[in-house]
């Protein structure tokens, strides 16, 4: 497996049926992240609970690659060639992780209808849908069904390049990372936040790969943190806003899983949170939608 | 199609990776960033206060600063950079002001070029405008439309047939330099103000030094507000003089804050009836003065320096009969204009009106303090003039702590500027050592700037809408003008929902070939679009240099980077014009970081001698260096430094000193010596120049002097039979006031504005009730051109039979049922311009009933963002 993540960035997910693959996930030393969390992960110590690590490796990777998924889906306008290759694979019959929460059956539900709908082919008619719905809830101009920015929902002034915004930035920086974009515009996109996650969980496994423990440690470490401090506050209330104005069923389907990755996350993360993850009101939307 | 590489039917890791490797990885949107360390460092911590312009058009003018920190603009401040008292007040900031900084970062400003779905060349489904869909698409794109639409519509109709109405002279230097385009004329604001102080001799400024105001013992507060209106110092001025121990009565049809803060006695008359009411005053004041025994009128100045009051001063070859004493006693047609007239058409009792004379006429020091709302009325022409002759007959012109003081523009604080820079709200020319870029199809005028009166290829602002529908306008000599527009250039201001008849202005926009709108915000010109350019605000811009009030000097500096996709105006311009084949140097001579260099050093502060002026700023070969522009060291009060810094400089005041002013004193003390600029050289009662003016557009027809005019839409028209006093279909008036939310179309849309300042309609409760309306219920609101909701305030502040609508709230218009949900007040307002040409925005006649269905929703839910909802949580 390669040393510098920099070099060749995708390397294991070409290698993902790879036996070297499963070399790694025998040798992460952990029974769950937030055990390890506080463990010392010594390269040379590989344990013996191989059954749960690879249970936790396999649904760390999964939310990972849902969370690759996300950030390319929100954040820019749909992508022909991209969402046909979906379509024609056929991604949105299920997810890459285990979850038996109702926003996972409601966002396959959405997708797979969806998926359906478009099964010969995305026609020009279904892409403009797509890109019109895209356009109204995230770009405008004007008034946003929902606006993609952490700060419009987590901070109370409901603006953009708030607090929040600066420190999404800088969680960026502390791992060398910025904004592909020329311009001007806030670090907290949704699409941007899930991206990040799922650097960090890519990291986090090439780390293990070295058996860099202390650079797992940091990278869960700092997984577990940005979720609870960046993700969970906001995107559950987000993705309500956009199951409500979507006139499509992908970007209803996309906000269903975004909802139902960040949630499910939390718990594997065991992220400690203020306030009650969900309401009941709205669970009960995603059982009767599902 | 089949995505390669991507095969089915695989384990679902396997499939997800395939796509996010199909997406180009996992970080999308993300990359390595080599600077991490030094930007992550960059910040500190530590933040710094920035002088932040605000240029909103409320006509008051504010401090501001904005403390940055990340990059992040967590609060906003004021002036304390002197120590505050009543002498030398801090330039304090308003609510309006405190809210730039979330209003400027609202999730809902334009972020990127946007173009109309079903947009192309030469219209594309025009009928969608306002309903379509919008693409995002990238500069590039957008500027090539552009250029290329304003190329075709050029080589095909002419440069005639691009409307651009009043875009500022920063958005017109491409357009003026292309050829022209057709612009505006006519005041907004100023109503019919505008022409007496052009003709009248009552001029502008006329305000007196506060100095001199604040000994004032009596103040008439007639249709003013500038504690809503013009926040910050204007009432503060108030406040002295009433600690001084000033009575004051307000004149108004509605109590308002200002009234309730300084008040002693109100006097409630409805609106476009100050007129009938002036000419009882007067009547009162004719019939009981009696030079011995009773001295009412001041008769030494009237004959020395009026002309029009009586048959025996009037202008050269005037109709005797034009003479306003023989007009109000009713010599030559027999209707006297008595209290008693005047109260059935104001409402005021007549023995209040004739009070009110004596009052005015008795005290020694009084002042009228009035706006250009009472003038914002039909057929007001020469309701000034009839201001006019009140103040001069009860002698309080060019007198120590007498005036008649119109707009609150300046704080209540008259005289010559004491500072000398460009008014902020003026949009005035962007270079100002160049030479103004001519506009050839409106007789060179500058390119973009304000046109007060009518003009060679410029349109009346009412007639805008009705001349795109109608294809012609009303020419300089009444005449009827041809005219084929096919493209509409909007740069600034809101012309859709701030000028009368908004529906008619929708048809408009949906008739021409193309239009597009620069602008922070998705106004209604934005809405009715075929393509949107997003304009950073002046907090992203290199900083202004700007006068506060009179004894103010501004410069503030850059704030933040520009929001999203957003450019300037002035890059737009230059953009066009490498497209348009125009020299981008003629519209762009030098940066804006050296023309706001250049108004640094150009600033020019008065001397203690109350004469000469000097330099503000000491520039030093340093300091051209540090700044990196170009100039020359020069000698001043302060260095550059300081002036950025602190952003605000104070001309030092004390009573006494040489910058005291009493309006037209030398001109009444010798008036032939220091003739005034009109035609007599006296002040005009009898003002033959706005009659001509007036007669020539030919929408109405007045005589010289202040004789009444009922107005097109005002109270008289409430009834179908004045005589009987039968009212009509619409017996109710209603007239629109600024509200606090906002300075007319800004600020609106901030959510902090909508959750702290309501936008109701406000009705007594005598109207009310028969109506079966009760506080807080959704109206519906009817006049002879459109339907409004808004949920209504039952309040006794206002007078029976009146009503207020507040201007500047966004137009929503359901088509189906042609009902604005967004209260919008010139949907209720026609376009049928009156006298001068002016906006008579506040004579209009309603009726209004209780709506049926759904109440409307209140307007935080409606602000620019979703609310929040806990069931989502």
């Amino acid at each position: 497996m390669p040393a510098t993540y920099r070099g060749t960035p995708f390397a294991f997910l070409r290698d993902a049926t790879g036996s070297s693959k499963m070399q790694w996930r025998m040798n992460l030393g952990a029974h769950a992240p937030n055990a390890m969390a506080g463990m010392n992960l010594e390269p040379h110590r590989p344990e013996a609970k191989r059954g749960r690590n690879m249970d936790w490796v396999v649904q760390f990777e999964g939310q990972m690659l849902v969370c690759g998924v996300l950030a390319k889906a929100l954040y820019g306008a749909p992508d022909r060639e991209w969402m046909d290759g979906l379509v024609a694979a056929g991604l949105f019959d299920s997810v890459p992780f285990g979850s038996d929460l109702p926003e996972i059956a409601a966002a396959l539900d959405c997708l797979g209808r969806w998926s359906n709908s478009v099964e010969g082919g995305l026609g020009d008619e279904a892409f403009a849908a797509l890109t019109d719905d895209y356009t109204r809830l995230f770009v405008g101009p004007g008034r946003l069904l929902a606006a993609p920015w952490e700060s419009v929902y987590a901070n109370k002034d409901r603006a953009v390049f708030q607090k929040e915004t600066v420190s999404v930035r800088n969680w960026y920086l502390r791992f060398e990372l910025g904004l592909t974009s020329e311009y001007n515009e806030p670090a907290d996109h949704i699409g941007l936040e899930f991206a990040f996650l799922a650097e960090l969980a890519q990291r986090t496994i090439e780390a293990s790969d070295i058996r860099d423990g202390r650079e797992v440690k940091r990278l869960i470490d700092a997984q577990r943190a940005f979720l609870g401090q960046h993700l969970l506050p906001w995107v559950p209330r987000w993705a309500g806003d956009v199951v409500e104005h979507a006139r499509t069923d992908l970007y209803r389907g996309l906000a269903w899983l975004a909802r139902g990755t960040v949630i499910e996350a939390a718990s594997f993360f065991s992220v400690a949170s203020e306030q009650p993850v969900r309401s009941g009101a709205f669970q009960r939307t995603a059982q009767t939608q599902h | 199609m089949n995505a390669p590489g991507m095969p089915r039917a695989r384990n679902p890791i396997e499939l997800w990776a395939a796509a996010v490797r199909q997406a180009g990885g996992v970080g999308f949107g993300l990359k390595k960033e080599p600077r991490a360390r030094q930007l992550l460092g960059s910040g500190g911590g530590k933040g710094k206060w920035i002088a932040a312009d605000c240029w909103p058009d409320c006509g008051s003018k504010g401090f501001n600063k904005a403390y940055v920190e990340d990059g992040v603009v967590v609060r906003m401040g004021t002036d304390d950079t002197i120590e505050d008292s009543w002498n030398k007040p801090q330039l304090r900031a308003c609510a309006r002001g405190q809210s730039l900084r979330l209003w400027l970062l609202g999730a809902d400003r334009l972020k990127y070029p946007m173009k109309r779905k079903h947009w192309e060349p030469g219209g594309g489904k025009k009928e969608l405008r306002g309903k379509d869909e919008w693409v995002r698409i990238s500069w590039d794109e957008a500027l090539d439309i552009l250029a290329g639409e304003l190329k075709r519509i050029k080589q095909s109709y002419g440069n005639e047939a691009i409307l651009a109405p009043w875009v500022g002279a920063i958005a017109a230097r491409a357009l003026g330099a292309y050829g022209g385009f057709t612009d505006q004329w006519g005041a907004h604001s100023t109503g019919t103000w505008l022409p007496a102080h052009l003709h009248t001799g009552f001029g502008y400024p006329h305000w007196n030094d506060r100095f001199d105001m604040v000994e004032t013992k009596l103040f008439l507060l007639w249709g003013t507000n500038p504690v809503w209106s013009q926040a910050g110092l204007p009432a503060y001025t108030y406040m002295q003089a009433k600690r001084n121990g000033a009575r004051f009565i307000a004149i108004d049809p509605f109590y308002n804050p200002t009234y309730e803060m300084l008040t002693d006695e109100w006097m409630p008359i409805r609106p476009g009836t100050d007129h009938a009411l002036i000419l009882g005053m007067i009547h009162t004041l004719l019939v009981e003065d009696d030079p011995a025994a009773n001295k009412l009128i001041d008769w030494d100045f009237l004959n020395r320096c009026t002309v029009g009051f009586d048959a025996e001063h009037l202008p050269e070859g005037a109709d005797p009969r034009d003479n306003l004493k023989d007009y109000v006693l009713g010599l030559n047609d027999g209707q006297p204009r008595d209290a008693e007239w005047a109260a059935q058409i104001c409402g005021a009792p007549p023995e209040r009106i004739r009070w009110l004379a004596r009052l005015l006429a008795k005290e020694e020091h009084a002042a009228i303090c009035t706006s250009g709302g009472v003038a914002r009325i039909d057929n007001a022409d020469t309701l000034p003039q009839a201001f006019i002759a009140l103040t001069a007959m009860t002698g309080h012109f060019g007198k120590p702590h007498s005036q008649l003081g119109v707009h609150h523009h300046f704080g209540t604080n008259g005289g010559p500027q004491l500072v000398q820079g460009q008014n902020s709200r003026s949009y005035a020319n962007s270079h100002l050592r160049a030479p103004p870029i001519p506009n050839p199809v409106c007789d060179d005028m500058m390119a973009g700037g304000f046109q007060h009166t009518s003009r060679k290829g410029c349109i009346n602002i009412n007639e805008i809408n009705t001349a795109v529908l109608n294809g012609h306008y009303t020419g300089v000599d009444g005449e009827k003008v041809p005219i084929d527009l096919r493209m509409i250039y909007h740069a600034h201001g809101s012309r859709v929902n701030q000028l009368p008849n908004t529906v008619e202005g929708i048809r408009a926009h949906r008739k021409v070939e193309f239009v597009v709108t620069q602008n922070m915000f998705m106004n209604a010109d934005a809405i009715y679009s075929d393509l949107v350019l997003p304009v950073t605000s002046r907090w992203e811009r290199d900083g202004n240099v700007c006068i506060g009030y009179r004894e103010q000097l501004l410069w503030h500096s850059k704030v933040m980077e520009p929001y999203f996709e957003c450019r300037d105006d002035l890059w737009i311009g230059v953009e066009l014009a490498k497209r348009l084949g125009i020299d981008p140097a003629i519209v762009e001579p030098w940066s804006w970081k050296q023309e706001i260099f250049n108004q640094v050093a150009d600033a020019r502060v008065m001397n203690e001698d109350g004469k000469t002026f000097e330099p503000l700023v000491t520039i030093t070969k340093d300091d051209l260096a540090a700044f990196d522009v170009e100039g020359v060291p020069q000698q001043g009060r302060i260095t550059v430094e300081e002036f950025r810094e602190k952003g605000i400089y104070h001309i030092p005041r004390e009573p006494g000193d040489n910058h005291g002013f009493v309006y037209l004193k030398e001109f009444r003390e010798d008036p032939d010596a220091n003739p005034l600029a009109t035609r007599s050289g006296k002040l005009e009662i009898h003002c033959q120049a706005i009659a001509d003016l007036v007669n020539r557009l030919g929408w109405s027809q007045i005589r010289p002097i202040p004789a009444y005019v009922p107005p097109m839409e005002g109270y008289e028209a409430t009834f179908s039979d004045w005589e009987q006093r039968i009212k009509g279909d619409y017996p109710l008036q209603v007239y629109n006031i600024h509200m606090p939310r906002r300075a007319h179309n800004f600020f609106d849309n901030a959510t902090v504005m909508r959750e702290l300042f309501p936008h109701e309609y406000i009705m007594n409760p005598i109207d009310a009730a028969p109506r079966g309306i009760a506080n807080g219920d959704t109206v519906l609101i009817r006049s002879p051109w459109g339907k409004v909701l808004r949920t209504v305030w039952v309040t006794p502040h206002i007078m029976p039979g009146v009503t207020i609508l507040g201007q500047g709230s966004r137009v929503d218009l359901d088509e189906e049922t042609g009902i604005d949900r967004g209260g919008c007040a010139n949907v209720l307002k026609g376009s049928k311009p009156t006298g001068g040409g002016h906006i008579g925005w506040n004579s209009l006649i309603v009726e209004v009933e209780k709506w049926t269905g759904a109440p409307l929703r209140s307007d935080v839910e409606t602000a620019h963002v979703i609310p929040l909802k806990d069931a989502y949580a």
